[in-house]
This record gives structure tokens, C-alpha cells and sequence, in this order.
């Protein structure tokens, strides 16, 4: 099956990581034109524009920044899970006719905003909303005590244990170690992980994702002018979103997410299914987080993901290779990290993984999760 | 309270108003669906499971078993800094509705805490004339 669009530029900002010299919107502005550059397109061609996460009318002022009068323009945010999202929403509208080039981009600071004392989102503030009121009086303010419920009750139904997270922390960091960008690199060991003390039981500091500075995009059009461009084609063969809850003690049930909606919707439409992919980019804002989305999009049984991930099983040279950039726990998590679990995909469909390719990866899966295992955005994407 | 309990304040909206004020009377209470007749949580101004709009109050039973827990160890809400450690988790009311509130009274040792566990409900005084909910192991 096809959608016939296909992503055919995806790239970083100029750089990555701790970056106080630069504005966010410089970094979407980065992002974009070498982007553009990786899919041999300039800001002219561009005709759809989709971002989130920078201030109160995001695509607005984006396309400002970057002299853009878009004919579609999408500004929807669902946390992390966004930019995939974007892709799920561009290859309706260029399927549609409703417009040609789509680009999505994303630019955060949040590591040095903090020295600024800003955010470059809109600052939730209104102590009446839910989240505020029911969540927040106790210490359920912050990702990492929601997703902290949620893993405790998969350790209790399943027997998953926080060696099952370290199998997964150290995995990727050694992922991370063949990635230049990437900000956390030295090795790690899993007597290092189990040694360190609790920051939200059952998560230690090395399940929990980094915050850094980053920017990314990527650039959409059809596959047949993809074919035109003379780039690598990388085809959306499905893509679908889901979200069930806002706060976590709205979600249905704790130890299953919306990928379980998302992931076979996608699957669906691309016609293949979970032992057809090569190489894995799961949004891992904990390790929890990649965990359960190993079970929800069927890479395992509910419940397996613990004994799925032992044994190094997802690191270089593994089974099943996941989160090959070093993914948010070492590579980068400017706060959304959806962006970079894209760049990624595309660059090991294209052959552009250096130390980290995966050897004939054809088909990726990407999947995106935002707020507190509250949405879902998945995507299926081949080398055509 | 002691200096190290939690001290994080809530600011009752206008729809969740009753619950608050008999929280700061130690009685709980649940907003109830009159036509699906079941209770729900948070309180809103419509039944979450059918949109109803025919919504009341009922009186809760206060018991109710651990669904999952988590151990705070460093916390950015004013009030909670410094009442690290502190166990928050989601509790199954008898009643059906699942609540986010302090579990107060369990081991230290957080392998100790067991999601299952029955509980009562338990009032946790804060300034202000505000209270807010907590848990503790059942008696017996």
C-alpha cells in the first residue's frame, strides 16, 4: 500500500545541545533550510507549513521568521508526539491536492531557557484548569512522576523491574556513543544504572530523558515529484494519531497507551505489520515510555516488553535496533522530541546513518507519544 | 501538621467547588451521573461517560484499594520541596472513580508498597482552611 508522499529532506539545526547563543526561532530557521537543502528544495517551493511549541500562534510567527505565506498552515500541538503528527496532517493535505511541499519544523531552548528564566511556550498558569487542581497539589506537576505511575503498575502486573529500564538506558546510550550530536556519549553499565539512587521511584536519572537545546524539520511532497529531485524516497506507507486522556489520572489504564489505537490504524494502512520493520525510532521520554510502546504497537505481547529488551537485545549489533540516534534518554530531548525521532528514520532509509546504520534497513516505524502517555502519532515509512 | 507534610495548595474551580468544601469537612464526595447512575472523577459539568448534564452529589465510603504509586524524591510545587520523600498514588474508590492523592502511613522502602493494597481515606489538613485527600492502609 501507499499514500504516494514521501519525506524527502530531514535535518538538525546547525547544532545541538546546550546552544545559549541562539533563539529558538533561529533554530527552526536552521532546521528548515538545511532540511530543505537535504531534499534539494528552497524555502520557495514550500507551500504547507506545520509547527508547535514556540509562543501562541506558532506557525505564524515561524513563517514570519522565514518569509513564508503558506496555503496550509497547522499550529496543532499534542506534546511530543507533534511533528509526527505534522507528517499524519501533510500527507493528508498534499494527498488532497490541497498543496505541494509541506514543511514541518521545530525549535526549542528549554536547557538554557532556564538561565533566562523563560519559556518559549506559553506558560500554563490557570490554577483552575484540571491538571492544576487535581494533579499538581500532589507532586504530579512534571512528566516524570505521571510516567513513574504508569511504569509501577506495569511492574506490578507484568514483573517488569527497573533492570528491565537499565537494559534499556544502557542500550541506548550505546546507540548514542556512535552518534557525533549526540550529548551524552561515555559508556554506561547496568551496575551503574541499578547503583544510583531514585529521582521518582522506580525511575533513576538515567531513565529519564535529557533536556537540551535543539531544532530539526523535515520536507514532504509527492512521490512522484519526490522522484523528480533526485534524492533518496522515503514513502509514508501509513500514519495515524490517537490520544486518550490529558492528565495521567484521566488515562483509561495505566500500562496501555494510545500507540495501541495509533499502531495498527498505520500498520493498516501501510499493508505491512511489526516483523517488517528494520529499525525502530519509539519516543523514549523514559524508558517506560519505549517500553510499553514495544508492546502497544506489537513488537511484543503485553507485558513482554521487559524480557524483550533484556539481554541487550536493542542495542548496536542487537536483534532489534532501537532508537539508533541515542534517542531523548542520551542523543537529545529539547522537550518535544517527535522532530528527531523522523530525522533519524529518514536518515537510516537513506543510507545515511554512518556508524550507526542499520545493514538494509528499508522499513522504519516512528512513534511519536506527547504529554503524559496521553497521544500517540505513528508512522510507517519505506525506501521506495 | 508537621513541618515536613505536604503543604501544596489547590484552587477549587467553580464546577468542583462542593468537593473542596466537604474535603475541608473531612467527608468525601463524588459527582454522580443521574442517568448513567454511576459516579465519576474529577467533578465537571457533564457525565464524562455520556455527556449527561444531569449531574449530583453523592457521599463516598472513603475506601478503596491502591491502583498504582510512585515515591517523589525532588519536587518544584511551593509546599513540596520540602516534604520529599513523599508517596503519591492513584486510588480505585469503591464507588468506580480512580483519584490522585497522597498515600500516607506506607513503607519507606518503596519495594514495600504493593498496588492492591485496601485503603482509607484520609484528610490531610494544609493552611488556609484547605485539606487535601490522602489514603492510609485499612485498618485491620
Amino acid at each position: 500500500m501507499s499514500t504516494g508522499v514521501a519525506i524527502v529532506g530531514a535535518a538538525e539545526a546547525d547544532e545541538i545541545g546546550v546552544l545559549p547563543h541562539k533563539s529558538a526561532v533561529q533554530l527552526h530557521a536552521e532546521a528548515a533550510t538545511n532540511a530543505l537543502a537535504h531534499a534539494h528544495l528552497t524555502l520557495a517551493d514550500v507551500d504547507a507549513f506545520y509547527t508547535c511549541g514556540l509562543d501562541f500562534m506558532p506557525s505564524l510567527l515561524v513563517s514570519e521568521y522565514l518569509g513564508l505565506r503558506p496555503r496550509v498552515s497547522g499550529s496543532d500541538s499534542i506534546g511530543g508526539s507533534s511533528y509526527v503528527a505534522h507528517v499524519h496532517e501533510a500527507v493528508q493535505a498534499i494527498r488532497a491536492g490541497r498543496c505541494e511541499v509541506a514543511l514541518i519544523t521545530h525549535g526549542e531552548t528549554r536547557r538554557s531557557n532556564r538561565r533566562r528564566g523563560v519559556q518559549t511556550r506559553p506558560a500554563h498558569f490557570d490554577p483552575w484548569l484540571p491538571d492544576w487542581q487535581w494533579e499538581r497539589p500532589y507532586g504530579v506537576d512534571a512528566p516524570p512522576p505521571a510516567y513513574a505511575l504508569a511504569a509501577s503498575r506495569h511492574m506490578h502486573e507484568f514483573g517488569t523491574t527497573t533492570r528491565h529500564f537499565a537494559e534499556l538506558a544502557v542500550a541506548t546510550r550505546a546507540w548514542a556513543a556512535l552518534n557525533p550530536r549526540a550529548y551524552r556519549r561515555e559508556p554506561l553499565t547496568i551496575d551503574e544504572v541499578l547503583d544510583a539512587p531514585y529521582f521518582v521511584y522506580p525511575f533513576r536519572a538515567t531513565d529519564i530523558c535529557l533536556v537540551t537545546d535543539a531544532g530539526g524539520a523535515v520536507v514532504l511532497t509527492s512521490v512522484d515529484r519526490a522522484r523528480s529531485l533526485e534524492v533518496p524516497v522515503v514513502e509514508v506507507l501509513g500514519s495515524a494519531v490517537a490520544h486518550t486522556h490529558y492528565g495521567i489520572s484521566q488515562m483509561p489504564d495505566l500500562t496501555t497507551s494510545p500507540a495501541a489505537i495509533s499502531g495498527p490504524v498505520a500498520f493498516r494502512e501501510a499493508g505491512i505489520g511489526p516483523a517488517d520493520v528494520d529499525v525502530a525510532e519509539l519516543y523514549d521520554s523514559f524508558t517506560y515510555t519505549a517500553l510499553v510502546q514495544l508492546e502497544d504497537l506489537g513488537f511484543c505481547e503485553k507485558g513482554g516488553a521487559g524480557e524483550f529488551v533484556s539481554d541487550q537485545r536493542t542495542a548496536p549489533g542487537g536483534a532489534f535496533p532501537l532508537n539508533t540516534s541515542g534517542g531523548g534518554l542520551s542523543y537529545t530531548h529539547p522537550g518535544m522530541f517527535g522532530m528527531f525521532l523522523l530525522i533519524e528514520a529518514v536518515r537510516q532509509l537513506r543510507g545515511e546513518g554512518e556508524a550507526r546504520q542499520v545493514e538494509g534497513a528499508e522499513v522504519a516505524l516512528v512513534n511519536g507519544m506527547g504529554g503524559y502517555l496521553s497521544s500517540s502519532a505513528t508512522a510507517v515509512l519505506a525506501r521506495v | 501538621m508537621s513541618p515536613t507534610d505536604p503543604r501544596a495548595i489547590a484552587s477549587p474551580s467553580p464546577d468542583s467547588l462542593p468537593f473542596w468544601k466537604a474535603l475541608s469537612e473531612h467527608r468525601l464526595v463524588l459527582p454522580h451521573c443521574g442517568a448513567c447512575d454511576r459516579s465519576f472523577f474529577y467533578p465537571r459539568i457533564l457525565c464524562p461517560g455520556c455527556g449527561g448534564r444531569d449531574v449530583y452529589w453523592v457521599g463516598a465510603s472513603g475506601r478503596g484499594t491502591v491502583y498504582s504509586f510512585c515515591v517523589v524524591h525532588h519536587s518544584s510545587v511551593p509546599g513540596l520541596a520540602e516534604a520529599v520523600p513523599f508517596v503519591t498514588g492513584l486510588v480505585d474508590l469503591e464507588e468506580g472513580p480512580r483519584v490522585l492523592a497522597y498515600l500516607r502511613g506506607f513503607p519507606d522502602d518503596p519495594e514495600q508498597i504493593r498496588c492492591g493494597t485496601p485503603v482509607d481515606v484520609a484528610y490531610l489538613d494544609v493552611p488556609d482552611g484547605q485539606t487535601l485527600l490522602a489514603f492510609t492502609p485499612a485498618a485491620g
